[in-house]
């Protein structure tokens, strides 16, 4: 069996809203993109990135650190186009939510 | 943030009559004003915002839960309702699935923080499958208020 190692991104929340409904299915929608596992850790918490449910979970203010951990074939990528999403402030329009 | 702190007891309702994605938007709109959590004045203007904001895309999360919601300057605070339908509803979910359990917010469009507060602690005790079934299966209003309290007070597990 292949062993994949772990890539690790720290990224902060900062878009106004924090990680809202919206983003949390942006986010969810682009996992489904990829094969590899991916998760986001907040603290002690850790939600699975393909799960809108477990992303609002995690209660993602601006000014929040998280991390985003991928692990399989395609976590480089994974990993870069969650990061994208991060730095784009999930293209908010910081009037609707 | 707990449910007591933004739910109307007022707004909770087991059993809704509606049968569509507006008519469940309405009807919870409606016990939200029943309660008195929202103006009279602002009931139409507060349907056609959540309505708007479903537009954008289904606030049907999945597993069977909504959570249609709008930012409205006619509120000061955070004010939800909740409702529960047996047989399903088709809202639009992002799994394509029925939905059984509604939470309505609306919240001041100056404190993003308290809507995302709320969102956090609706999906961290629903994501407990055992109060989840629980709440599906409410057949009284009372009912749903006690698994509220009981969530509220840690009594699932996370």
């Amino acid at each position: 069996m292949t062993h994949f190692p772990k890539i690790t991104r720290e990224l902060l929340v900062s878009n106004r809203c924090g990680i809202h409904l919206r983003v949390g299915n942006m986010l969810a929608q682009k996992a489904k993109e990829f094969s590899s596992d991916i998760r986001i850790r907040k603290g002690t918490y850790a939600a699975d990135c393909r799960s809108v449910l477990d992303i609002l979970s995690l209660g993602a203010f601006q000014g929040d650190a998280v991390v985003i951990e991928t692990v399989g074939e395609d976590a480089q990528q994974a990993a870069e186009a969650i990061a994208e999403l991060f730095n784009a402030r999930f293209y908010e329009d910081e009037q609707v939510q | 943030m707990k449910f007591a702190d933004f739910i109307l007891p007022g707004a909770v309702k087991a059993e809704i009559t509606a049968a569509n994605k507006q008519a469940v938007i309405r009807e919870m709109v409606q016990s939200l004003l029943d309660a008195g959590g929202i103006e009279k004045d602002e009931y139409e203007s507060i349907v056609k915002a959540i309505s708007k904001r479903e537009e954008l895309g289904s606030t049907g999360i999945g597993r069977g839960i909504a959570v249609p919601h709008t930012k409205h300057p006619s509120v000061n605070r955070l004010v939800g309702s909740v409702a529960v339908c047996s047989e399903g509803i088709d809202f639009d979910s992002l799994d394509c699935e029925k939905v059984y359990l509604f939470f309505l917010l609306v919240s001041p469009p100056e404190r993003p923080g308290d809507h995302l507060r709320a969102l956090e602690h609706i999906t961290r005790q629903l994501k407990d499958d055992t109060f989840c079934r629980f709440l599906k299966q409410s057949k009284t209003k009372e009912d749903i208020l006690a698994l509220l309290e009981e969530a509220d007070n840690n009594m699932f597990g996370k």
